[in-house]
């Protein structure tokens, strides 16, 4: 695997070639840091695409550092911008993002009732991220979900360690709120006792 | 009812999320401990907490429906804003500097010595012979030492015959037909700063256009930037 900053200085003198090398990189990262904001398959697409494209344009610009940081917080931004021209269009979509049979098999010791509990409770963590304030959603997809540190996930929302921290706890108890609300869905050990 | 919601427990909220983490300061995590070793329900919201967050540990990474690799470059945007940036910046930067080398020039001596070496002698000799009078650097009329205005021409000073007025001569003889015609090295000098003025004032009006135009293209680049 060929260095990272070493991609980054070639994609700079606009070599297509290592820009999509750094691209097949981290575009899952970025699709799905997309999906859990958007929760549209379509619109998180859009936005993916759309951030490599902004990448390519601004990597001139680019004055070294992770550039997994830099190029996410081109996709939060992304789908702020999304989400903004959805909401005045009033076409985002209201279904609650299926987890898809390929991304969550059924593993051979899992009953399919557990199964469908699984898939089912998948549904519920979606649900509570959208009812999320849209900053503590990324903050709490960073590093909940991605398993970024404080000082990364503080980079790519663009703010400091201390407002991530607050932003983290009140997402994580919100979400803790709402999915008490289904405790048959929680392993047993994650239900709070009456 | 959330304990965690009662007055008394909640100020422990959000230092349980960065325990979890492993991210609480020692002695927040030290007095932390102390309650959650006497509180049981502190202790169950946490590992309730804990539970969301292995939860959320454990959400699949959903594949991308195709890759994003670019298939052909999209075009950088090169307007001529972006073209012209940096030599726009040194050009100002270039005429800020000079005009203010001339102004504090100016300042400092107070006398045209900086830009015309031969005018600054002249000047010095005239005020001995008028101490009263000080010299306006930038009238287009010179005084006599009599008092009486006499119009100088700014471009075309009045021609004297050669030697007529060297430093020596205008220090020695000083009739009353010298002291009514400018000594030439005081036309030169008045020519002299006249056309620094100018100077100046080109200067001025050549650093004001450039800042406009460095602004003006900032404020392009500003709408077009890609935020990251």
């Amino acid at each position: 695997m060929e260095d990272e900053n070493y991609l980054v200085q070639r994609s700079q003198q606009g070599e297509l070639d290592a820009f999509n090398q750094l691209v097949e990189r981290y575009q899952g990262q970025v699709y799905n840091l997309a999906l859990r904001m958007l929760s549209d398959e379509s619109l998180a697409e859009d936005a993916a695409q759309e951030t490599f494209i902004s990448a390519y344009r601004a990597i001139g610009g680019f004055r070294g550092g992770s550039f997994r940081s830099w190029v996410l917080r081109i996709a939060a931004n992304a789908c702020r911008d999304l989400l903004r021209a959805a909401k005045a269009r009033r076409s985002i979509s209201l279904e609650v993002l299926e987890l898809t049979p390929e991304a969550t098999p059924a593993s051979r010791e899992e009953s399919p009732e557990d199964h469908a509990l699984r898939l089912e409770l998948g549904r519920e963590i979606q649900r509570g991220l959208e009812a999320l304030p849209r900053d503590q959603r990324l903050v709490l997809f960073l590093i909940d979900i991605q398993g970024f540190s404080y000082e990364e996930a503080a980079r790519i929302a663009q703010t400091s360690v201390g407002t991530v921290r607050s932003r983290l706890s009140r997402a994580r108890s919100k979400l803790r709120d709402l999915l008490q609300q289904r405790p048959e869905l929680l392993p047993s050990q994650f239900r709070l006792k009456k | 009812m959330r304990l965690f919601k009662s007055h008394r427990h909640r100020r422990w909220q959000q230092d349980v999320s960065a325990y979890i983490d492993g991210r609480l300061e020692p002695h927040k995590q030290q007095a932390l401990e102390m309650h959650l070793a006497e509180c049981v329900s502190c202790r169950e919201e946490m590992e309730a907490l804990r539970g969301v967050v292995t939860l959320l540990h454990r959400l699949p990474q959903v594949p991308v429906p195709r890759s994003f690799a670019l298939s052909e470059a999209p075009v950088r945007r090169m307007g001529w804003g972006i073209l012209y940036a940096a030599p726009l910046r040194y050009a100002t930067a270039a005429a800020a500097l000079l005009l203010l080398a001339i102004a504090v020039g100016d300042l400092v001596t107070d006398q045209p010595t900086a830009i015309a070496p031969d005018a600054a002698p002249a000047a010095e000799r005239r005020e001995e012979q008028a101490p009263d009078e000080a010299l306006d650097k930038t009238a287009f009329t010179a005084e006599s030492p009599t008092g009486e205005g006499i119009a100088v021409p700014a471009v075309t000073p009045t021609p004297q015959p050669v030697g007529a007025g060297t430093p020596e001569k205008a220090g020695e003889d000083m009739t009353e037909t010298a002291l009514a015609a400018p000594a030439p090295e005081e036309l030169r000098t008045e020519d002299t700063l006249f056309r620094w003025v100018w100077v100046e004032v080109a200067l001025g009006v050549l650093l004001a256009v450039l800042a406009v135009l460095v602004a003006t293209q900032w404020w392009l680049g500003r709408r077009r930037r890609v935020k990251y």
